[in-house]
């Protein structure tokens, strides 16, 4: 055995390893050469130098509070996140595209104009407006009936005779 | 595939057991192994306190990852796995911290700091303690993955196998990895040490 060999074997020596196949060849070559015997020698030795590292007790209250903690823990009930698949992906680009090249303006409809030259929200104003004064003008007639017979100044607030004496 | 057959690892099978419900399975697994994987952490991260919250997130991770866990490989590689992943990010983070505030430094920077239970009149005790930081400076004083590799196997039992498991890598490289620590040890332990206790 080549002392290259033994050196890196020596290493798995060190460790107590026992009944490997070449532990017979490498015991030889130890005691032929006194270098590879010095290193295994001191390589067991720093391994088992080792040990002197003290292990520690974990505190009292480490299995409580992980307890504790793992109650806390329950399964999460909070709905997924929403995370598009690849053609959702694709919609949503497409959809976004076509609002950027129609933009703000393509929103806005065209009116359609009717053959009187009015578009049809025009008349619908002027159809909202016709049913406001006739309701205004029941309101008036129900509520402040005006007598055929009384004077027109009666009807005039500037007049002198207004309001009519009882 | 390895030609031999691994035996049934007692570990795994707890694991599987915790996922069909049974809540005993976990806690026989925290029991057996929360103080090695608190005094694991403690080996990379030289903070006792934080050892033992970093280990409290390494159950965590084990409880929430139940449904997702298969035997595939032993427990044993797959908790020290998780609990390298934690306390190396945890090491990372505090060697950022230290390098923004150099004024800091760790709970375990001197003798009577590192073993709280130090009682000044007992020589013995002060001997052990100095035996334990000359250790632990030594290997502290390794490279990341060579301290790794050390770590599992000489103060965790880890096989070769279970460590490359947990490392990544592949057995070789494990070997190469452990032979280089104990080179690098053989240099920085204190000659005291390896004369054997007086």
């Amino acid at each position: 055995m080549r002392c290259r060999t033994a050196r890196r074997l020596a290493a798995e020596l060190a460790e107590g390893v026992g009944g490997t196949p070449w532990q017979a060849d490498l015991s030889d070559h130890l005691r032929s050469c006194p270098g590879c015997a010095c290193l295994t020698e001191e390589l067991a030795r720093s391994w088992q130098a080792l040990l002197a590292y003290p292990a520690i007790e974990p505190s009292k209250e480490f299995v409580p509070r992980l307890r504790a903690r793992l109650e806390l823990d329950e399964p999460r009930t909070s709905p997924e996140p929403f995370r598009p698949a690849g053609w959702q992906w694709m919609a949503l680009l497409a959809t976004a595209l076509v609002a950027i090249l129609v933009g703000p303006s393509g929103l806005d409809q065209p009116r359609a104009v009717t053959e009187s030259g009015l578009s049809r929200r025009d008349l619908a104003d002027d159809r909202f407006l016709a049913d406001l004064q006739t309701t205004l003008d029941h309101f008036d007639s129900t509520y402040f009936p005006v007598h055929s017979s009384w004077p027109d100044s009666l009807l005039d607030p500037t007049s002198q005779e207004f309001p009519p004496s009882p | 595939m390895s030609d031999r057959m691994d035996p049934p690892d007692p570990d795994a099978a707890l694991m599987v057991a915790f996922q069909k419900g049974a809540e005993d399975a976990f806690e026989q697994l925290l029991d057996k192994y929360h103080r090695p994987i608190v005094n694991f952490i403690y080996k990379i991260v030289n903070n006792r306190g934080e050892a033992e919250e970093l280990a409290q997130d390494v159950f965590l991770r084990v409880y929430r990852a139940r449904d997702r866990y298969e035997p595939r490989a032993r427990f044993a590689a797959w908790i020290y796995r998780i609990a390298t992943n934690v306390s190396f990010k945890a090491a990372n983070r505090a060697r950022r911290l230290r390098f923004w505030s150099p004024n800091s430094c760790d709970e375990a920077s001197t003798v009577r700091e590192a073993f709280p239970d130090y009682r000044p009149n007992a020589e013995d005790r002060l001997v052990e303690a100095e035996r334990g930081e000359a250790v632990r400076r030594a290997i502290r004083g390794l490279p990341k993955k060579e301290k790794l590799a050390i770590i599992l196997r000489r103060y965790e039992g880890l096989s070769y196998k279970e460590i490359a498991e947990v490392m990544n890598c592949t057995e070789a490289a494990v070997k190469t990895y452990i032979h280089r620590g104990k080179l690098h040890l053989r240099e920085t332990v204190p000659g005291y040490l390896k004369k054997g206790r007086s």
